[in-house]
């Protein structure tokens, strides 16, 4: 009774029909499942401002500074935020110490940081489409359109009413979070701006004016760059680093040249893109040639630029843009291996100096929070005193906070510091912001990578840029 | 005999389907269904927050027409048929050794095998520094042996390159599946060979390489899909850089779905991908056909 | 290492050529190589896992560093919530392991020994799905997920092992086919059902199957990068996978911390490993593994 089913048998053309058939209805019964799950999560409820009459005129549980408001804090049962961050490193540290301060001074709120560093905008959106979105995230300018696009964002403008928020205290605020003159989710708590880093021991060295010193005087020009670049370029060790980072290695040598309207947004977060005008061509081909031309930059892949040794703090590079928050970890990155400092990036004229200011904010309150009240206190924290103080002192990230500057923490820093920082907050202009932001800047870098490269020339490569990019902002769904 | 044959029978197509069972609902409901469903989609215009529109065949045409992912095939084609031939050839030479009658063999085993075990996440960020310019292992490696440094992960010739050779880092998986086949080649195969005199390339050549003819195809195979799909190391040490060199397929395809939210397109990118594995996996199994030698299926 | 012999009649030389010798120790050389090539990036690893993050930017790359850095193991547990990592790795991993060798053993089972009809349509059906790019699945996925409103859980990650992996499914099959039909007959005889003849007959006779298919779903689950990271978004749910990511950051990252992260996550891995390591060559050598 051997029955031989050892293996396949031949597989007869019925088999094969009866197959078809079988996957067919399987499909079939699978594809109405899927289509006819339980109705997703109402994620895109319409944010709810939430009525001011609810709220007792007790201000929510406060920040230190304001009056004391030692009035039994209306809601006296423990509460529980969740907060979500992108930070890593010495950020992060500074995030936590932030979330200290404001669990001290509300005894009755605890705050769960919720951590996730890469692709934290994907991140963000597929917890918005599922409705898990924390009480109050942090966020950059960049993907915030999306934000209100997908409706995930409180409308806390009336809150800000009911607390007599004294814009007064402030830097003036920008409006990329301010759509249509509502508030919301928050207001930036603060900004990054992007000057120049120069390593001030190569210069003590070489015995010439450093960046500040030329930018006093009004001589910071673009010739100016070059040639102090050439003089510092040895062997092993070049002037300057030119990149392709499209935010901290282009950008601030697009702004310098004035070429602001590279990207002008326009209504409900469409953009008009102008990647191939002229100043943004004279602007990259200067970097280009600083490392073909000029041969004052290292090419791409000569230095290691693996994470946290870049060429600038490896000491291979004597000048390189970036964003002010690197500050952070230049500690732990350069210790005292030099002495550094900063300066506008320069502009082809020396005047006119510009850089984009790029708003953040560390605590956007989301529409479905469980707890307003308290999601609202958390992110008014942000742009209270202690916060505001330990940014100024740590020059990671511009504070908002007019006082701030004046601190005894701000003022105790080198005084060229002070001086840069405040002459490029005053001269600054915010990042544009649409709703294809990321694909486009994603293909701008890849784009900008064969410039760089020195395979194609600049000006077919932002052609090229600009086909894309319009391609893509055509393409942009409501 | 207890009960009739037919019901017999009738007991037993009744116990077999309820064995499948859960492999059958299983693929009613996360495979063949999702497989219906993400072809509806591409056919749409989708970003997971407002209702689908139907579009066409409007993502197909879009697929075909775009540079970018254009240059994902080409990418992922150059990967596929590099590392693939190559990897397996280290993998067979690994396990041949390995199956030599040396000492230490378990701990040999292991170290072969612990890449491939070793996170993801951990590896890509190892090769990117082993690659980097000036501070990486390789580079000075080839400067001590008097040749020039090469711009691995920042060139657009040789990033593939670098991802083909970190491909072999893990070719433990396919060795040890060699490893298998090669202890299950019949000793009298051998042994007659040897009588016959047979030199060590003969026997290489005559004796095992067909016997392993199965094991090679299933390699071959997955070696294929495999590497149709590398993701995880472009994603974090080049996320597609430089210049879109490194943008492979699937990388392509998860940063038009969770990254810019179009999911009708990046369905479309999917089923592209399917075809593609399919035809190339039906093309391989028919060249084979008359090639593999199946000791009794 | 075959001897050569020549026909029957001649006694087996003891004295080794001296050809043999060379080929041993050439043998060994190319191991060797082979190893050293192999280890290579671990060591580096190692070496990084040991330095400060300055020491780690110098040029020329150290292999040694100094002073060692042990602490760079503490704080890999202090800067993150590490050990929940390896706790929730461990939870689903072991889950899936169970997972799989549960529902594979039985949807072999169903293939190796009942029939049915349509059966052997649907094994090929099954294998088929191998070839199927996850890609195609991961986005309708999601969307089920999403819909059930099961982001954010381990359900994802951990259900699917229970739908039988074609993978371990043929396997096993291939496992079951060798072993011989006496036993199961003689019991249908004495009147056990399909069931019985599954759980105490041709199951405990599969050790070493079990044993291959439960290393490989280990491994796999422990390293799954792309469903953790789609699916899960809170970090105390976060897996080691996940974790050891997590000291890249968009903008800086600890890559000493992370390799010290990345060799942590090594070891329940290699423990396994060693463990079960006869199993996992010989339980695949076993299925005859002719496809």
């Amino acid at each position: 009774m051997d029955r031989d089913d050892s293996g396949l048998q031949s597989v007869s053309r019925r088999d094969l029909l009866q197959g078809l058939a079988l996957v067919a209805g399987a499909g079939a019964l699978g594809a109405i499942l899927v289509a006819c799950g339980p109705p997703a999560a109402a994620p895109a409820a319409q944010p709810t401002p939430a009525p001011s009459a609810a709220k007792p005129t007790a201000a929510p549980a406060a920040a230190p500074t304001t009056a004391p408001a030692a009035t039994a804090a209306p809601q006296q049962q423990s509460v529980s935020l969740q907060w979500s961050t992108w930070n890593t490193g010495g950020l992060l540290t500074q995030d936590k110490t932030f979330v200290t301060l404001f669990e001290k001074a509300n005894p009755s709120i605890t705050v769960e940081v919720n951590n996730a560093p890469s692709d934290y905008s994907a991140k963000l959106l597929s917890q918005a489409a599922s409705g898990s979105l924390s009480d109050v995230i942090h966020i950059a300018a960049d993907y915030y359109p999306a934000l209100v696009n997908a409706k995930v964002l409180l409308d806390v403008t009336s809150y800000f009413t009911d607390v007599k928020f004294d814009y007064g205290q402030f830097v003036p605020f920008g409006d990329v979070f301010r759509p249509g003159g509502r508030i919301l989710g928050g207001l930036e708590d603060y900004s990054k701006i992007y000057p120049l880093f120069y390593n001030a021991g190569m210069f003590t060295q070489a015995g010439i004016p450093t960046p500040y010193d030329l930018w006093q005087k009004g001589e910071w020009t673009w010739d100016a760059f070059r040639q102090t670049a050439k003089q510092l370029t040895k062997s092993g060790v070049w002037g300057a680093y030119a990149y392709n980072s499209w935010e901290t290695g282009w950008s601030p040598w697009i702004y310098a040249a004035g070429a602001t309207d590279w990207i002008a947004p326009t209504a409900n977060y469409g953009a008009k893109i102008s990647i191939d005008g002229p100043n943004v061509q004279k602007a990259t081909q200067f970097q280009v040639d600083l490392i073909y031309q000029d041969q004052v930059s290292a090419k791409p892949g000569q230095i290691a630029t693996v994470g946290g040794a870049d060429p600038f703090t490896a000491g291979k590079a004597a000048m390189m843009t970036n964003g002010n928050w690197v500050l952070a970890d230049y500690p732990n990155l350069i210790s005292t291996r030099f002495k550094w400092g900063i300066a506008p990036v320069p502009t082809p004229t020396g005047k006119d100096f510009l850089t984009m200011f790029n708003p953040g904010a560390h605590g956007m309150v989301t529409a479905h929070t469980k707890y307003p009240q308290q999601a609202f206190a958390l992110s008014q924290s942000f742009l209270k005193q202690p916060v505001q103080d330990v940014l100024a002192k740590a020059h990671t990230l511009l504070p908002v906070l007019a006082s701030s500057y004046k601190s005894a923490d701000f003022t105790a820093s080198p005084a060229e510091h002070i001086d840069v920082v405040k002459t490029l907050a005053s001269h600054s202009t915010p990042i544009p912001t649409f709703l294809s932001f990321d694909e486009v800047t994603n293909r701008l870098q890849s784009d900008l990578d064969n410039a760089f490269l020195g395979k194609i020339s600049v000006d077919q490569v932002l052609k090229t840029a600009q086909q894309d990019a319009e391609g893509i902002v055509a393409k942009q769904s409501q | 005999m207890r009960g009739n044959v037919a019901s017999m029978r009738r007991r037993e197509a009744i116990a077999g389907y309820l064995f499948i069972a859960p492999w059958l609902i299983g693929f009613v409901c996360w495979t063949a269904g999702p497989m219906l469903v993400s072809l509806g989609l591409s056919f749409t215009d989708w970003n997971l927050l407002s209702p689908a529109h139907w579009i066409g065949a409007s993502n197909y045409v879009g697929v075909v027409t775009s540079h970018v992912t254009l240059q994902s095939l080409w990418d992922t084609a150059y990967y596929t048929f590099t590392s693939v031939p190559l990897g397996l050839c280290v993998a067979l030479g690994a396990a041949i050794l390995l199956n030599q009658p040396l000492r230490g063999t378990a701990l040999y085993r292991l170290i072969v095998y612990l890449p491939v075990v070793t996170s993801g996440v951990a590896t890509a960020i190892l090769w990117a520094w082993l690659f980097a310019p000036q501070l990486g292992m390789i580079d000075f490696l080839l400067q001590q042996v008097g040749l020039p440094a090469i711009p691995w992960l920042t060139s657009t010739t040789w990033s593939k390159p670098a991802f083909v050779l970190m491909s072999i880092w893990g070719v433990g998986g396919p060795a040890i599946i060699f490893l298998a086949g090669l202890k299950g080649i019949p000793r009298e195969l051998i042994e007659a060979a040897l009588v016959d005199g047979a030199s060590v390339w003969a026997r290489f050549t005559n004796v095992v390489i067909p016997q392993l003819g199965p094991v090679i195809l299933l390699n071959v195979i997955t070696g294929i899909i495999g590497a149709s799909q590398v993701f995880t190391q472009a994603f974090i040490v080049t996320q597609g850089g430089p210049a879109d060199s490194t943008l492979f397929y699937v990388l392509n395809l998860y940063n038009n779905a969770f990254v810019y939210f179009k999911m009708g397109y990046a369905s479309a990118l999917a089923w592209v991908l399917l075809v593609f594995v399919m035809l190339l996996t039906l093309l391989v199994l028919y060249l084979s056909r008359e090639r593999v030698y199946y000791a009794g299926l | 290492m075959q001897v050569s012999r020549k026909a029957e009649g001649l006694a087996i030389p003891r004295v080794r050529p001296l050809h043999y010798h060379a080929f041993v120790a050439a043998t060994y050389v190319a191991m060797w190589l082979i190893l050293g090539a192999f280890l290579l990036p671990f060591l580096w690893m190692v070496s990084t896992s040991l330095k400060t993050l300055s020491e780690v930017g110098q040029y020329p790359p150290r292999w040694v560093p100094n002073p060692a850095q042990w602490n760079n193991y503490a704080q890999v547990f202090q800067d993150l919530p590490f050990s929940r990592f390896i706790a929730n790795s461990l939870e689903i991993s072991l889950l899936v392991v169970a997972g799989s060798v549960v529902s594979s053993s039985v949807v072999a089972f169903g293939f190796a020994r009942t029939r049915f009809p349509g059966r052997d349509v649907w094994f090929i059906i099954m294998l088929s799905t191998l070839m199927l790019p996850f890609a195609v699945t991961l986005i309708p996925q999601y969307v089920i997920v999403y819909r059930l409103q099961l982001l954010n859980t381990y359900v994802p990650l951990v259900v699917p092992s229970l739908f039988a992996s074609p993978f371990f499914v043929f396997l096993l099959r291939q496992f079951m086919l060798t072993i011989p039909r006496d036993l199961d007959e003689a019991a249908q005889i004495d009147g056990c059902g399909w069931w019985q003849i599954y759980r105490w007959i041709v199951l405990p006779l599969c050790k070493p199957a079990l044993a291959a298919v439960a290393i490989f779903a280990f491994v796999g689950s422990w390293n799954e990068f792309l469903s953790p990271l789609v699916y899960l978004n809170q970090t105390s749910l976060f897996t080691v996978a996940l974790g050891v990511q997590l000291f890249s950051g968009q903008y800086s990252s600890f890559y000493n911390l992370m390799m010290a992260a990345a060799l942590v996550a090594l070891v329940p891995v290699v423990v396994v490993f060693l463990m079960a390591q006869r199993y996992f060559v010989e339980g695949v050598v076993l299925t005859g593994l002719k496809m």
